[in-house]
């Protein structure tokens, strides 16, 4: 029970960073940005690149990964969505499933369709109170409570991070108490994406690094910001670790090939009993 | 006396459709302005068209002369002017005390004071300070809205409907504070349901219809005007 626990947390560190950039996304510009999980595979292909065909350590490619995907998602906002700011969210979303399909392709033109893998020192499992593990996994999962943590600190206490929660909340009050609304959405972009591309390292180590590695990756990310409460990014990091406990527990109790599906069942329950979440606060509907 | 607000030939409005059909009207320093007029007259419209959230198609806005008919809502605030709006005037998800940060975004020195005359001006808000703004009643969340345009230590106020959904006491209450703060030498630009309530305290009032500024006159002239008592306070003597 306890490693499956493990693996749990371990499936909720690698979908929470990307369920943050989604639901603060979301939250500023009322959409939902399937390319999220197009952009994990990009920081998990340029990690790639800077640590296999240039030989840098994993961290550095890591932070390499970061700072190109975060300004691929912002290029991606001045390019395409920016002109489409007035446009109907559905519109959005199939938007930015045409995105993804051309980023993957994209990727494919320059990678192949090979599966491939970081070149990491092989390293012997640790074995801790019964449970089973590497230490590359305890790398992912202490690096993401870290940016965890950091993400808090920028929201609570410095003034980005204020003017992030004040433009979610209500985009036009922010805009007239004097916040360019402009700034806040292109910050929101740059944020998202480095912590996507970091994700993406993440699912590259404990994956395999192929053009739809982000696919399935996508559901249960959207999953867990649906279940913390959309528009929420305490409640995306809660909703992750649930997500991944419970894809853990399908895999040991039904088949592993269900684990797909979790993320799906969930959705639809959510939306059943709970459409704005554990931590949302519903709508108001005048 | 020189005119904090001139607005001069504005057209705006949303999609295709020009809501505000060519409007000239001015606040001066110091002074309660009020507009009022029917349902679907454009008083809101009009009022975001001042604020910078709907774009002037035509004509010229000016605040302390200096046009602002191009510049984003954000940069406006940072002129002194600060916008009460009538829906969602509160981030619902933060608490009264963050919500009061927020109004000094554009953070004028003298903060603390203003803070402190906030909660002397709506002493609930001190008392809620920590509570989420969304779970405050209607009123108090009224006074989150006004506290925070305040903290903005603006010259000029925008309101749009201020005494919306406030119970006869709160109205009284409310129009009470605008005074104050009016003495305060802040002037007032606002939008009103109570018509004759609003123009008693006011010094000039505007009547708009169909987009256009029907009358123009002092306030106690309008409140004697038989045909706006008739038409748009409802008056009948």
């Amino acid at each position: 029970m306890g490693q499956i626990l493990f693996y749990g947390l371990m499936d909720g560190a690698i979908i929470a960073l990307p369920a943050i950039a989604f639901t603060m996304l979301f939250g500023i510009l009322r959409f939902p940005n399937f390319a999220v999980g197009t952009f994990m595979t990009v920081g998990a292909f340029i990690a790639l690149t800077l640590n296999v065909t240039f030989g840098a350590p994993i961290w550095v490619a890591a932070i390499g990964a970061m700072a190109f995907t975060s300004v691929a998602m912002w290029l991606s906002d001045v390019i395409i969505f920016k002109a489409m700011r007035e446009s109907h969210s559905i519109s959005l979303l199939i938007v930015s499933i045409a995105l993804s399909m051309i980023v993957e392709n994209i990727i494919r033109l320059f990678y192949g369709n090979d599966v491939r893998g970081f070149e990491l020192p092989l390293e012997r499992p640790i074995k801790f109170a019964g449970i089973k593990f590497t230490p590359d996994q305890l790398w992912i999962i202490g690096t993401a409570i870290v940016a965890m943590l950091l993400v808090h600190a920028l929201l609570k206490y410095t003034r980005l991070g204020k003017a992030m929660r004040a433009t979610s909340d209500n985009f036009a009050l922010a805009e007239v108490r004097g916040i360019n609304t402009n700034r806040v959405i292109g910050a929101t972009w740059l944020l998202g994406g480095a912590l996507i591309g970091l994700a993406g390292v993440f699912a590259g180590v404990d994956l395999v690094i192929e053009p739809q590695l982000g696919w399935s990756l996508t559901i249960p990310v959207f999953a867990a910001a649906i279940l913390g409460g959309i528009g929420s990014p305490y409640g995306a990091m809660v909703g992750a670790v649930l997500v991944g406990i419970a894809e853990e527990l399908t895999g040991h109790f039904f088949e592993p090939s269900y684990k797909v599906g979790v993320g799906f069942v969930i959705i639809t329950l959510l939306l059943f009993f709970r459409p704005h979440g554990l931590f949302g606060q519903p709508e108001i509907k005048k | 006396m020189s005119s904090i607000l001139r607005v001069e030939g504005v057209f705006s409005g949303y999609g295709g459709n020009d809501i505000i059909k060519g409007v000239d009207m001015h606040v001066d320093e110091g002074e309660i302005v009020t507009v009022i007029g029917p349902n679907g007259a454009g008083k809101s419209t009009l009022i975001k068209t001042i604020a910078g959230l709907v774009k002037v198609r035509e004509g010229s806005i000016h605040l302390h002369n200096k046009p602002t008919a191009d510049l984003r809502a954000s940069d406006v605030a940072h002129l002194g002017m600060s916008y009460v709006p009538q829906e969602g005037n509160v981030f619902r998800k933060l608490s009264v005390q963050e919500n009061l940060d927020l109004g000094d975004w554009i953070s004028k020195p003298g903060k603390k004071a203003r803070l402190e005359k906030v909660y002397e001006l709506f002493p609930p808000l001190k008392e809620r300070r920590n509570a989420t703004a969304g779970n405050l009643s209607g009123g108090q969340r009224q006074m989150v809205a006004l506290g925070m345009a305040l903290m903005a230590d603006p010259n000029i106020l925008l309101l749009d409907e201020p005494s919306a959904g406030l119970s006869p006491k709160l109205v009284e209450e409310m129009f009470q504070i605008i005074c104050d703060v009016n003495s305060d030498g802040v002037a007032i630009y606002m939008v009103e349901q109570n018509a004759i309530q609003a123009l008693k305290m006011s010094h000039r009032g505007y009547v708009l219809a169909g987009g256009q500024v029907k009358l123009a006159d002092t306030a106690e002239a309008l409140l004697n005007d038989t045909e706006v008592r008739h038409l748009y306070l409802g008056v009948t003597d």
